[in-house]
């Protein structure tokens, strides 16, 4: 039960924190619905565990804060959210609390009005964070949601009501998802991201109600989407530090240098009030004893890199990483790929770091960071070779004190054909040129199992067929992956292709693969097919045409 | 008769026929190959070299000529000229310029210059073309070694592989030997920087190569010298023709590159020679 100190027309920033909790607790509780609202009948970036995560990244941040003032709260959440955003729902969720913190800066309080001027700017804010929004989708239902919420605060400060109206416009704006955006109506489906954004608030709702959210908090800090190969730890740096400074006109870039010089990799980002410091040090004495002179300390982390490296390489009969061909170079290249094999190929062609995740487990905003601060170079490209990873990868640029691009690679293929496109000598605007048009150039098809039955454009599949996806569309779907891949090479035009790479998955053994690429071969005999192991999850093979 | 002469090694790749018309004196390498020595040009054509290079079991090596050919080759010149200017492989690739040098002690009454290229292939080439169409015009030792001084910045070479296999089995390029565990095929585009080869691209494929070799070589600029080099490559000549499309005017030499170098570079390497515009 909310205490009584939480009324019904004020909140402050530990009944703010309750909110967070409770919006939280009520999605986790959705999350695999969520998950299920795909369009693609794929193993997809999960809208609804990105949210969760994204969510529980903010929740960590003020779990442990006494703060009462509601503006301290609400930066603090937007600054987790921002840190731990994952997928495209989850930065636009992100970007949702940031608006909302910048109208509550400042309050120790917030009324209903402050709640209806919040959640505009939190609309407003996510527009803005996106190149092309898309009606249809949780960029709408958070715009009715703060439309509703504003004419509701005119009428009443009672912030039940104004909630239970924000619910129920949630609600609407969802159902009409279908009608702005004809892929889900075709698909079957509402959006995914507006019906988290609608279950967060009803969970919200229901707390204040004295309703049950179902509450536990422990299950999910397990997904850890670490970078694919760290580099071998220098000796002398032996702990991993991370801990939250909370002060008064904390000197950020002050503080980056200061830590900076005390050991490696390191990350200092936040505003005046709250930084996060993360840093490989050898003795974690050092930061720690600096940091509490400027404030006090939350969530204090140490860590063992040593014995976390040995872990690490001990777990893998391959070394973690090639050395690339052109280390000395000015442009670092991070690339986000799932699979040993996948990132293997990266790093052989040059990548200074893999950012382990894809598909079905999009890295959050602060691991693509980590990698882009982590490579020695200033000057870095990043290939989220994802469609749902490339906000997140925007987010990590805008973060970034270093001259990054993102380079909106949507698959592997089109990472490969971009990083091989990549010019040491040219500038980084340049490159970010040539090489958004060099993946452009690659025909990318890639083979797994419906997850339901679905037609799309045109084609129709059963749950558990396989089915073959070219440059993103449903092509084809068929009983054998053999079948599949044969009919997808054939809507690929392989046959006016010099060379073709399937890489095979974690669940398809390498004869299996060798045995199809032979097959392939003798039927089409000019072209030069490759064998490549890319261990990625719930995909049979990715297919690269060019 | 020329008071200069100019000499070089078979590195140099220079066309058969232009180095007879120039009076160019070039003393040919050795490359060893199935237990056997042969001679660069007329032991092995470089047709069946690049022929038979796949099926090798073993790395063809390659040797420099004797300080007695090069004595011969400088005996062979006194009598015809006073003055001879050697011009010969980088020294950071090959023993060349000092068994060219000890070759030019044997002979005393010729006055011989020799002159470390920094080069080879036709970045080499260039050079001793040059400084017999100098000869040619009848300027002196010193006038002709002050132009090659001076062309020598201008010597760009620019190519692509058909594969890295050869560059990397030759254990001579590092970064090639570190991508030993190379997972997917490419075509390595390559430059040769002071005879040093760097790795400036990658393509998937022999077209994409191509196309970017292209770009490459219209961000060059206006070029005073052009020409195509290859190891055996079956597409010079369309090659060559959108190199005169790039340039229009330009004159273009093709080059066969020889089987000293091209046993490291492998069968259908294709690139350009070029000396840019001053």
């Amino acid at each position: 039960m909310p205490d009584q100190r939480e009324s019904r027309f004020i909140v402050d920033g530990q009944g703010f924190k309750r909110l967070i909790r409770a919006g939280l607790a009520w999605l986790r509780h959705h999350q695999e619905a969520i998950n299920t609202l795909n369009v693609f009948p794929v193993p997809d970036g999960d809208t609804g565990t990105n949210m969760v995560l994204t969510m529980q990244s903010a929740w960590d941040e003020v779990a442990e804060s006494p703060e009462t003032n509601v503006g301290k709260v609400a930066h603090l959440v937007a600054h987790g959210a921002l840190m731990g955003a994952r997928g495209n729902s989850g930065v636009i969720l992100s970007q949702i609390w940031r608006g909302m913190a910048r109208v509550l800066d400042g309050k120790e309080v917030f009324t209903a009005a402050d709640l209806a001027a919040a959640a505009q700017e939190g609309a407003r804010t996510a527009y803005k964070g996106v190149i092309r929004p898309v009606e249809g989708t949780i960029l709408t239902v958070a715009r009715e949601v703060a439309e509703e919420a504003a004419q509701a605060a005119v009428q009443t400060e009672d912030l039940i009501v104004v909630l239970e109206r924000m619910v129920h416009q949630a609600r609407d704006a969802v159902a009409r998802t279908p009608n702005l955006l004809p892929v889900l109506a075709e698909a079957g489906v509402v959006d995914a991201g507006g019906q988290g954004l609608y279950v967060i608030l009803e969970g919200m709702l229901r707390y204040l109600r004295g309703e049950s959210v179902v509450e536990d908090l422990r299950l999910t800090r397990a997904v850890d989407l670490s970078i694919a190969a760290p580099a071998p730890v220098e000796e002398g740096y032996g702990y991993d530090v991370q801990f939250i400074i909370v002060g008064q006109d904390l000197d950020v870039p002050a503080i980056r240098q200061d830590i900076d010089a005390m050991g490696e990799c390191t990350l200092v980002v936040g505003d005046p009030s709250t930084v996060k410091v993360h840093v490989h040090v050898p003795d974690p004495g050092v930061p720690l004893s600096y940091a509490v002179k400027l404030g006090s300390l939350r969530d204090v982390v140490v860590e063992d890199m040593q014995a976390q490296y040995q872990e690490f390489i001990t777990g893998r009969e391959q070394p973690p990483a090639v050395p690339p061909p052109m280390s000395t170079t000015e442009i670092g290249v991070v690339a986000v790929a799932a699979g040993e094999g996948l990132a293997r190929v990266f790093t052989s062609l040059g990548a200074a770091a893999v950012v382990r995740g894809g598909q079905t487990m999009n890295p959050s905003t602060e691991e693509i960071l980590r990698a882009v601060e982590s490579v020695p170079n200033n000057r870095v490209v990043v290939l989220p070779n994802n469609k749902n990873i490339i906000l997140a990868a925007e987010q990590a640029r805008d973060l970034s004190e270093k001259r990054v691009v993102v380079v909106p690679t949507r698959t592997i293929p089109q990472g490969v054909a971009a990083l091989l496109a990549l010019n040491y000598q040219a500038d980084l605007e340049e490159n970010a040129e040539v090489m958004a048009q060099a993946a452009q150039e690659v025909e990318t098809g890639e083979v797994t199992t419906a997850t339901r039955d679905a037609t799309l454009t045109g084609v129709t599949v059963r749950q558990g067929q396989v089915i073959g996806i070219h440059n993103g569309q449903l092509v084809v779907g068929r009983d054998t992956v053999e079948e599949a891949v044969e009919a997808l090479l054939e809507r690929m035009g392989v046959e006016e292709m010099e060379i073709v790479a399937l890489y095979y998955g974690a669940d398809v053994p390498q004869e299996e693969a060798e045995g199809l690429a032979a097959r392939l071969q003798e039927r089409y005999p000019d072209q030069e097919f490759e064998v490549v192991e890319g261990g990625q999850p719930h995909y049979f093979y990715i297919i690269s045409a060019e | 008769m020329s008071r200069v002469r100019i000499l070089t090694d078979s590195t140099a790749d220079v066309p058969a026929d232009l180095a007879r018309r120039l009076g160019i004196t070039v003393v040919p390498a050795y490359v060893h190959m199935d237990g056997r020595s042969l001679r660069d040009g007329d032991q092995i054509t470089r047709a069946e070299f690049y022929r038979r290079l796949p099926e090798l079991s073993e790395i063809p090596t390659t040797a420099v000529p004797s300080v007695h050919e090069f004595a011969a080759a400088f005996l062979s010149l006194v009598g015809q000229a006073e003055e001879v200017i050697a011009i010969l492989v980088s020294t950071t690739l090959s023993g060349m310029l000092n068994a060219a040098r000890l070759g030019s002690q044997e002979v005393p009454e010729l006055k011989v210059h020799l002159v470390d290229s920094r080069q080879l292939m036709m970045g080499l080439g260039w050079q001793v073309i040059i400084a017999a169409e100098a000869a040619a015009e009848g300027l002196g030792a010193g006038e002709i070694l002050a132009r090659i001084r001076e062309i020598q910045p201008r010597v760009r070479i620019l190519g692509l592989l058909d594969t890295l296999e050869h560059l990397r089995r030759s254990g001579r390029v590092a970064w090639a030997r570190a991508v030993a565990a190379q997972i997917l095929r490419i075509k390595p585009l390559i430059e040769f920087r002071q005879g040093e080869a760097v790795l400036v691209g990658q393509a998937r494929t022999r077209r994409k190569a191509i196309q970017r070799l292209l770009e490459m070589i219209a961000a060059l600029g206006p070029l005073e010298r052009l020409a195509v080099i290859h190891a055996a490559a079956p597409d010079v000549e369309p090659f060559r023709a959108r190199l005169g499309a790039l340039f229009p005017g330009q004159q273009i030499l093709v080059s066969e590159i020889g089987p000293t170098v091209g046993t490291h570079l492998g069968p259908r390497a294709l690139g350009i020679a070029a000396i840019v515009a001053a």
